[in-house]
């Protein structure tokens, strides 16, 4: 009843200071999105087995476009992931060969890390494709104090995922992420995604680390560390063919 | 042999027609429960043997869990010292090493580019010893197109083109046939990729479709090697000599491997859908022999009953003469006893007859069983003590507590009665 209370008379006064949620989402779509970027990163995989470390070069071009290249270390250099609409293909250097990915993998880890191929290949937005809203839990350290506030994520019905909705961490000023949380339809959560080191890289503020944790294997994680990247600097448009996957990109 | 012994042995000859029917129905009794406990003795031992002799084992050992949660690390390490171990237990006749992971495998489509392999779907892959799997399973048999796997330069080298067999279907799916060349695509156990190029060495049917749909076939140290699963394997499987000896030799294959973290199981508890709808078939084809031993009682009690009632008057004069009760019912019961033994006679004969040829022929089932996974498409009857004991004990049984109803009816014949109605 007094949470109720606090709730109508808490709320209405914080709405008014945030944002409306679509220009949130839509400021948290563009974050890394251009009309073309080049990006260099690496990818810090660790497993209960092995760990190691990927460095790639990414170029992307618009929403449907990407190609992405990897440079180290010396058994996978040269593997290179093309991406086209819905359609992913593997260039694989050991065998000089080009491989379709099958619909059936998409779910399946890309380079065996917590990124799966859908990950790469869906070119989903929070604006388009989920309803997004404020929650204002009282047990979170959320809230206006350590300007962390909570948006509840529901992907519309069109909108083709394993998880039922996420909680996304959002500072407000500026527009960026903290972390993300995914649940399934359990209300069990699925992974957790943080984002930090914000730097100013290519003209924009963005967080530079970004860290996967699939919540059944807490010791688990996958780390990819922006190093450089420019945005809307012109992308030659034969990156993104066949051929140019075929000679590994070179 | 008593008078009582010598009465009830003229009586059976006395009509004719009565003891036949009597006998007839005994028989028939014998007969149909003599044939379905063959028909599922063999059916069943057959499906078992030929599951486990073709494709799984008797007895498998795992990592322990990784039957409940499959995954590539967990395996079985030292593998050939293990199997060693294995193989001086009494009643292991021989052992398998086994390698399970996933792939994705692509073929190039016709017309497209040098390089482009589009056509592409997601298999799992079982690594074999070619030798060793070969006097396990017999494994070349299940090849209809193409030759069995051998050593190759892909055994030592990621450099080399390797060796593959495919299931049926994927081979359907991915529009290749022997000869055709196809890549494989995965992540090894040490995280790097595993990637290389295979010329397809045979096509396999295991006469599962869903089987043969997804799965592929490369040498054991080709899989070692390209999944950085250096000496380890998955699944050792085991073979033993009889399937009356699976229970002691698990038991036994489990003391060599409790102490390296190894579980053990019989083909019981890794097959558990198999074994389960098998069961369930067993227990109807139980009740079905019930019903079948039953009905033979009630015509075995239906002739005696008669029999008792034809005889009212005999009966009522041997009363009259002075003949106590009791031998009256000594009578009949050896009467029926004499009856049910010529049944087990004949019965035994035609029995044996008919089991010899159900064995020889079989029945073809259209359409096939299947049995979580594992498709039958022909059951033959196996000929067993138990087809021979079981119906004789049933008759026997029937035979004299059957006629003990109609025996005592007979003997408490009020005698004067008894003259006086008929």
């Amino acid at each position: 009843m007094c949470l109720s209370i606090m709730a109508t008379v808490v709320v209405p006064s914080v709405m008014v200071l945030l944002p409306l949620t679509r220009e949130l989402t839509q400021d948290l779509d563009q974050l890394y999105r251009s009309d073309n970027s080049y990006s260099e990163m690496s990818m810090h995989i660790i497993t209960e087995h092995w760990e190691r470390t990927l460095t790639m070069e990414i170029w992307s071009e618009g929403r449907d476009r990407t190609f992405i290249k990897v440079l180290s270390p010396a058994r996978q250099a040269g593997s290179a992931t093309l991406r086209i609409g819905s359609e992913m293909w593997n260039y694989l250097p050991n065998t000089n060969s080009t491989v379709r990915i099958p619909t059936s993998m998409m779910t399946g880890s890309w380079m065996g890390s917590d990124i799966t191929n859908n990950d790469i290949v869906k070119e989903i937005t929070y604006t388009d494709d989920y309803t997004a809203e404020y929650i204002f839990d009282p047990d979170s350290r959320g809230a206006s104090s350590d300007g962390i506030y909570l948006l509840k994520l529901t992907p519309k019905p069109s909108t083709a995922v394993v998880w039922s909705y996420i909680i996304c961490g959002v500072s407000v000023n500026p527009v960026l992420p903290v972390w993300e949380k995914y649940y399934d339809q359990h209300d069990n959560l699925i992974k957790t995604v943080t984002f930090s080191d914000v730097q100013t890289m290519g003209g924009r503020t963005i967080p530079t680390v970004m860290q996967v944790i699939p919540a059944n294997k807490p010791d688990q994680s996958t780390t990819i560390t922006w190093s450089n990247t420019t945005f809307d600097q012109g992308v030659s448009e034969d990156i993104f063919s066949l051929d140019n996957l075929q000679s590994g990109g070179n | 042999m008593g008078l009582i012994s010598k009465l009830a042995w003229r009586n059976i000859f006395r009509q004719k027609r009565r003891t036949i029917l009597t006998i007839m129905t005994m028989t028939g009794g014998f007969v149909l429960s003599s044939l379905s406990i063959g028909w599922m003795d063999g059916s069943y031992s057959g499906m078992i043997l030929f599951f486990t002799n073709h494709q799984t084992g008797q007895v498998q050992v795992h990592k322990s869990g990784y039957l409940d949660n499959p995954s590539i690390y967990d395996t079985v390490n030292n593998y050939i010292t293990v199997g060693e171990q294995i193989e001086t237990v009494d009643g292991v006749r021989t052992w398998a090493p086994r390698i399970y992971v996933g792939a994705l495998l692509a073929s190039r489509e016709e017309g497209a580019s040098e390089g482009i392999f589009s056509n592409s779907a997601a298999a799992s892959i079982i690594g074999i010893d070619p030798v060793m799997e070969e006097n396990a399973t017999g494994f070349s048999s299940q090849i209809t197109d193409g030759e069995m796997l051998t050593a190759s330069a892909a055994d030592s080298s990621l450099r080399a083109t390797g060796m593959i067999l495919l299931g049926k279907e994927l081979a359907l799916t991915l529009n290749v046939s022997v000869g055709d060349s196809l890549i494989l695509f995965s992540q090894a156990a040490d995280g790097s990729g595993a990637d290389r190029k295979y010329m397809v060495r045979g096509i396999v049917s295991t006469g599962n479709t869903e089987v043969d749909r997804t799965t592929c076939y490369l040498t054991l140290a080709d899989t070692q090697l390209l999944f950085a699963l250096d000496n380890r394997v998955h699944e050792i499987a085991v073979m033993t000599t009889s399937l009356k000896e699976v229970d002691r030799v698990a038991a036994e294959v489990t003391l060599v491997t409790n102490s390296l973290g190894l579980s053990t199981a019989s083909w019981k508890v890794f097959a558990r859908e198999f074994y389960a709808g098998m069961k369930g078939d067993e227990t109807q084809l139980k009740i079905m022999l019930g019903i079948i031993i039953g009905v033979a009682a009630l015509g075995v009690l239906n002739t005696i009953l008669m029999m008792v009632l034809e005889r009212r008057r005999e009966f009522g004069v041997m009363k009259a003469i002075g003949t106590k009760p009791k031998s009256i019912v000594r009578m009949i019961v050896l009467e029926a006893n004499v009856m049910g033994l010529v049944s087990i006679v004949i019965g035994s004969i035609l029995s044996t007859i008919g089991l010899l040829i159900l064995s020889k022929h079989g029945m073809i089932l259209d359409p096939p069983m299947d049995y979580g996974g594992f498709v039958f498409r022909e059951m033959v009857a196996s000929i067993t003590p138990a087809c021979y004991w079981i119906p004789s004990v049933c008759i026997m049984i029937t035979a004299s507590v059957v006629s003990l109803i109609p025996a005592l009816k007979a003997a408490h014949t009020d005698a004067a009665k008894s003259l006086r109605t008929v």
